[in-house]
C-alpha cells in the first residue's frame, strides 16, 4: 500500500469522519498502458524482435519453425518459413532483421528477410562455412576455405576479401566491432583485422600447436583456446597485449566458455571435469565432476548459473557456490543449446526428436517441450540471447 | 572500404549507468585534490577493483592504447601523469568544455575520490603505444609538424611529446582527432581550465593546417575530419497544433512514497498507425514518425540526407528528430527497447540509438536517444547511429517552449501546460528526499508541487544553448554543474546489461507492476550543462526543481 502524502491523508481522514470516501488521484490513475490504434492493413508477419523469435531449422528440409520464446501459449510455434535450401549454417541480424544461411555445399550466401519475407542470394567464390555478424548487424564475415569475405547482405554490397588465412579457422568480432579475430586451428596463429581502417595485427594463441575454436570473452578482453596437444587452455589478455594465463586440466580441454558478464571462465575436459575460473584474477572459483563427457557450456540467470551438456545429462550448477550440481537426463545429443534473454529459459534441439527441449535453469526443471513439426530440429538461432559469448 | 563502428554498442551502453559506489556523501573538493600516493601505496584489494573499473573506460568509449584502434576522437588514457589525468577528469563537469569533455560529466560522479585516484594512478603506470604509420613518417606533413613542434612545443612537452614533466601532459602517440580538437579548443578559448593559458598563445600562433602537421608528428597518424554538415536547429519552429505533453509511460510502482512518476498519469502514450503501416502518429505530440527505424548505421550527415529524401504516406517533409521529440517517444515503463514496439518497428533490443539534433557544445557534437533504456546523450559525428525520421504539419516541431513568468516565483509553459518552480533552493538531495521535498513544498501559494517526470524535466531544456542549457530569463541561476532529479525510475535497474529482459509492459503481471525493492535503485536525472538524461543511483545528491499542472 503506497503511503498517501500528509495533505491527502489529512483530507481523507476528515472525509472519512464525515462518512465519505476519499480516493487519492494516484489510486485511480494506476496502470494505464499505452494505446495503439493500428489502421494498417498491410502488416505482415514480422519477426524483428531478436530476443523473442527463435528460428529452428530442420536437418533434412528447407522448413524453419518460428518459435515464440516468450512461451505465451502451449503451442509457441507461430509460423513455418520456407527457405531455398536446407540451412546448415545460419546467423540472425537483430538490427537488419535478416537470416543469412549456407547449405555448406554451394558458394552462395542465402538471405531471408524477417520483415518482408523476401529472399535473395549473393554469389561467392567460396562455400560459406562460418557466418558471423559484426555488432552493427549489417556487416557479415563469411569464413570459407582459406578466406574470409566481408559483405553487407541487406544492401548486397561486397566489402572486402581477406586472404592469407589457413583453414580450418574460427573468427569472432569483438563486442564494439573494432576487430575481427581469425584463429587458425593448426597453429593458433591469430589474424586481427581492424575493421575501421583495414589494417592488420597478429597474435599467437597457444604454443604453436593445434588449438580449438577461439573464445572471446563478451567484453572482448580475453581470447582463449584449448591447446589440442596439451591438457590446457591458453588465455591472452587482448587489452594488455600479454598472456593472461595457461590453465592445466586433467584431460584434453573442450572449447572454453566465458559467462555473459565476462567474470567467469568455465573450463571442461574430456574426462568430465569442470572448473570455474575468475576471469580477472585467474583464481579457481570451484571445481566439479560433471559426471559425463561435456559438449556444450552455457550460463544464465544473470550469470549465477552454469549449464553443461554432457553425453548423459544436462548439469546445472551455481557458478560461485560449492553446491552440488543438479542433473536433467537427456535422451539424445543436443544439437544447439540456447539460454534466451530472460536469462533463465534454456531451449535445445535434440537428436532423434522433433521437439525442442525447454528448461528453467533456475529450478533445473524441464518445461513442456515444443513440438516443432520438423523431422529433425537442428539449429536454434536468435538475434539476441543471454549468451553473448562466441 | 572499411566498416563503420557504432561506438555505443551493447557493451558501451552498459557504462551509461552510474554503477553504484557513487557519491552519496556531501561534495568533496575534487577540484583541488592532490594525489600523494603511488600505485604501490594502493591497497591490493583496491588495486584489483581498479583494474576492473579501469576496464570500464575501455568498455565504454576509450580504446586501449595497445590495441591500436585509431578512429576515435576520445583520448587514450595510458601514460598521463596521474594528477594531470585526475584534474582533467574532475573538470569535465562544466569546467573543461573542449571537444567531447562534457560526455564525461556523468562519470565524475561514478566513483569515489579514492577510486578516481586509483584509476588515475593505474593508467599513469600503463604505457602508451607508439606505432607511427610509415607513410605518415615519410610525409611532408610529418616533417613540417616536427619543425613546428621542435621550435615551440618541445621545450615543455619534451621530445616528440614524450613529456616526463608532470606539469606538461604526455602527448606522444595520442589519438590524432583528440590532439587536433584540443589545439582548436585552446585557440578558440573553449579549453580554459587549469594551465590552459599557457597553451593558448601557442595554439593561436598556428592554423588548422599546422595542427594537422603537428598531429602527424605526435601521433604518427594523419588527422581524419569527422563528417561535417548543417543540421536543423529547431529555432523558431512552431509547436504542433494540438500538442499535449505525453506521459513517460512509466506505470509501475517503485517506492512507498507518493510522488513518483506513476502517481501522475495524465496523457498516456497513444499512437495511431497509418493504413500503410509505414507511419505512426503520436496522438499527444501530433508528431508523425517513420514507423521503422533504419536498418543501417549512418553518420549524422547521412541521417539528414536520408530523411530529406524520404517519402512516406505522401509526405516529403521528413527530417531528423530534435532532442525532445525523440525523447517524447521513449516509454520509460519498458526497456530494451524503451519504446512501444507496436507503434515503432525495428527497435533493436541490443543497440538502438537514433540521431537527434541540434548540435550541442561542439560542431561535431550532436545527440542520440538510446532506446535500450531511453537515455539522451551527446554523440560525436564521427560515429554512427540509426535514424528514424519525423515530421509535423506546418513545419512544426516539439522544441521551443512558450514560457510566461507569472511574477510570483513560478513559470508557466503554455506549450506543456506545466507550472514550474522558478527559484530552486540549491539544496542537494537524494532521490527520495527530492520526491518528498516537492510533495511537501509550500511555494508561491501552492502546495500541489511534485517532482517532474523525465520528459517534463527535459521539456524545459533549451538545446540551443549550454551551461546552463535553459532559458535563464525564466530560470535564472540554474546550476550547470551536477544534475536535477526527475521522479522517474530507470526500470532497467542496475542489472548488468539491462537484464533480464522482462515481459513487455502491456503483458506484465500485477506482480511486475509493483517493483518496490526490485529494479528500483536507479532513477533518471537531467543535466543542465547540455541537457543529457541519465540514470543514477537514488542516493546520488542532485538538485530539485518542482512542477505542477498549470490548471
Amino acid at each position: 500500500m503506497k503511503r498517501v502524502p500528509f495533505r491527502f491523508a489529512t483530507i481523507a481522514a476528515c472525509l472519512a469522519a464525515l462518512g465519505l470516501t476519499f480516493v487519492a488521484v494516484a489510486a485511480t490513475a494506476q496502470v494505464q498502458a499505452n494505446s495503439v490504434t493500428n489502421n494498417s492493413t498491410y502488416d505482415v508477419r514480422r519477426y524483428d524482435d531478436g530476443a523473442r523469435w527463435g528460428f529452428v531449422t530442420d536437418k533434412h528440409s528447407t522448413k524453419v519453425a518460428v518459435v515464440d520464446t516468450f512461451l505465451p501459449t502451449d503451442d509457441p510455434v507461430v509460423d513455418v518459413l520456407e527457405f531455398e535450401v536446407v540451412p546448415a549454417e545460419l546467423a540472425v541480424s537483430e538490427v537488419q532483421n535478416i537470416i543469412v544461411y549456407s547449405d555448406l555445399k554451394t558458394p552462395i550466401l542465402y538471405v531471408y528477410s524477417l520483415t518482408s519475407h523476401e529472399q535473395w542470394t549473393m554469389q561467392l567464390d567460396i562455400v560459406p562455412e562460418a557466418l558471423v555478424f559484426h555488432s552493427d548487424g549489417a556487416t557479415l564475415a563469411i569464413g570459407g576455405q582459406d578466406h574470409v569475405i566481408i559483405l553487407q547482405p541487406l544492401s548486397q554490397t561486397y566489402v572486402q576479401e581477406l586472404e592469407n588465412i589457413q583453414s580450418p579457422f574460427t573468427m569472432n568480432f569483438d563486442g564494439g566491432g573494432y576487430n575481427l579475430y581469425i584463429t587458425e586451428h593448426n597453429s593458433g596463429k591469430t589474424h586481427i583485422w581492424r575493421t575501421h581502417n583495414d589494417t592488420w595485427g597478429a597474435l599467437q594463441l597457444g604454443n604453436g600447436g593445434a588449438v580449438g575454436e577461439i573464445t572471446l570473452s563478451p567484453d572482448a578482453r580475453l581470447a582463449m583456446v584449448a591447446q589440442q596437444d596439451e591438457n590446457s587452455v591458453y588465455i591472452w589478455d587482448l587489452y594488455m597485449d600479454r598472456k593472461f594465463d595457461s590453465i592445466d586440466l586433467q584431460a584434453p580441454a573442450f572449447r572454453p566458455y566465458v559467462s555473459s558478464d565476462s567474470r567467469h571462465i568455465i573450463l571442461t575436459d574430456h574426462d568430465g571435469n569442470g572448473r570455474v575460473v575468475d576471469a580477472w584474477t585467474g583464481e579457481t572459483v570451484r571445481e566439479m565432476d560433471l559426471g559425463g563427457a561435456p559438449r556444450v557450456v552455457r550460463t544464465g540467470w544473470l550469470e549465477t548459473i552454469g549449464v553443461v551438456e554432457t553425453d548423459k545429462h544436462l548439469s546445472v550448477f551455481e557458478i560461485q557456490a560449492q553446491t552440488p550440481a543438479q542433473t536433467l537426463p537427456i535422451s539424445g545429443a543436443l544439437n544447439e543449446v540456447v539460454v534466451v534473454a530472460d536469462s533463465k529459459t534454456l531451449f535445445a534441439t535434440q537428436d532423434g526428436s522433433s521437439e525442442v527441449l525447454v528448461m528453467d535453469i533456475r529450478t533445473g526443471e524441464a518445461r513442456a517441450p515444443i513440438e516443432t513439426g520438423l523431422k529433425q530440429p537442428n539449429h536454434f538461432a536468435m538475434g539476441l540471447t543471454n549468451t553473448l559469448c562466441n | 572500404m572499411t566498416v563503420k563502428t557504432n561506438t555505443l554498442g551493447l557493451v558501451g551502453g552498459l557504462s551509461l549507468l552510474m554503477a553504484g559506489a557513487a557519491w552519496a556523501e556531501e561534495p568533496v573538493d575534487f577540484y583541488s585534490y592532490k594525489i600523494t600516493k603511488t600505485w604501490d601505496d594502493v591497497d591490493p584489494k583496491i588495486q584489483a577493483a581498479t583494474r576492473v573499473n579501469s576496464f570500464g573506460c575501455y568498455a565504454g568509449c576509450h580504446r586501449p592504447s595497445l590495441e591500436g584502434v585509431t578512429d576515435t576522437v576520445l583520448p587514450l588514457l595510458e601514460g598521463y601523469d596521474a594528477q594531470y589525468m585526475f584534474d582533467q577528469w574532475v573538470d569535465t563537469d562544466n569546467r573543461r568544455k573542449s571537444g567531447m569533455s562534457s560526455e564525461m560529466k556523468l562519470f565524475v560522479y561514478n566513483n569515489t575520490i579514492e577510486e578516481m585516484e586509483a584509476i588515475a594512478l593505474y593508467f599513469a603506470g600503463q604505457d602508451r603505444k607508439w606505432d607511427p604509420k610509415p607513410e605518415v613518417v615519410a610525409s611532408d606533413s610529418y616533417a613540417r609538424g616536427q619543425a613546428i613542434y621542435d621550435k615551440d612545443c618541445k621545450i615543455c612537452h619534451g621530445d616528440q611529446g614524450a613529456s616526463e614533466d608532470p606539469r606538461y601532459p604526455h602527448i606522444k602517440g595520442q589519438m590524432p582527432a583528440y590532439l587536433f580538437g584540443q589545439m582548436v579548443a585552446y585557440a578558440d578559448y573553449s579549453r580554459n581550465t587549469r594551465d590552459a593559458a599557457k597553451m593558448v598563445p601557442f595554439a593561436r600562433m598556428y592554423d588548422e593546417d599546422d595542427y594537422k602537421d603537428i598531429v602527424a608528428y605526435l601521433s604518427g597518424m594523419f588527422y581524419k575530419e569527422a563528417p561535417k554538415g548543417e543540421y536543423i536547429t529547431g529555432i523558431g519552429m512552431p509547436a504542433p497544433k494540438g500538442f499535449k505533453m505525453p506521459d513517460s509511460g512509466q506505470i509501475q510502482n517503485f517506492t512507498d512514497d507518493f510522488g513518483e512518476d506513476s502517481d501522475y498519469i495524465k496523457n498516456p502514450l497513444s499512437y495511431t498507425v497509418s493504413e500503410s503501416g509505414l507511419t505512426t502518429l503520436d496522438n499527444n505530440t501530433q508528431l508523425m514518425w517513420e514507423r521503422d527505424s533504419s536498418r543501417f548505421w549512418v553518420d549524422p550527415v547521412e541521417a539528414r540526407d536520408y530523411c530529406e529524401a524520404l517519402e512516406l504516406d505522401g509526405y516529403t517533409d521528413w527530417r531528423v528528430p530534435l532532442v525532445k521529440e525523440a525523447a517524447s517517444i521513449a516509454d520509460l515503463g519498458d526497456f530494451r527497447p524503451a519504446a512501444d514496439t507496436e507503434a515503432f518497428l525495428n527497435m533493436p533490443r541490443g543497440s538502438s540509438g537514433i540521431w537527434i539534433f541540434p548540435v550541442s557544445d561542439h560542431p561535431d557534437h550532436a545527440w542520440h536517444v538510446g532506446f535500450p533504456d531511453g537515455h539522451t546523450m551527446g554523440q560525436h559525428s564521427a560515429s554512427t547511429k540509426l535514424v528514424r525520421c519525423v515530421r509535423a504539419d506546418g513545419g512544426a516541431a516539439y522544441h521551443n517552449n512558450d514560457f510566461a513568468d507569472n511574477g510570483d516565483g513560478t513559470v508557466s509553459d503554455r506549450l506543456t501546460g506545466l507550472l514550474w518552480q522558478q527559484n530552486i533552493d540549491y539544496v542537494r538531495r537524494n532521490w527520495d528526499d527530492a520526491l518528498n521535498h516537492c510533495q511537501n513544498l509550500d511555494y508561491a501559494g501552492r502546495t500541489d508541487w511534485r517532482s517532474p517526470n523525465l520528459k517534463e524535466l527535459m521539456s524545459i531544456v533549451n538545446y540551443n544553448k549550454q551551461a546552463p542549457s535553459i532559458d535563464e530569463t525564466f530560470f535564472p541561476n540554474t546550476p550547470a554543474e551536477l544534475f536535477f532529479w526527475s521522479n522517474s525510475t530507470h526500470v532497467a535497474g542496475p542489472v548488468h546489461g539491462f537484464r533480464p529482459l522482462l515481459d513487455r509492459k502491456k503483458d506484465q503481471s500485477e506482480e511486475l507492476m509493483d517493483r518496490r525493492g526490485v529494479h528500483d535503485s536507479q532513477k533518471w536525472m537531467v543535466d543542465f550543462q547540455l541537457g543529457g538524461a541519465y540514470g543514477a543511483i537514488r542516493e546520488f545528491q542532485a538538485w530539485t526543481r518542482c512542477v505542477t499542472y498549470d490548471d
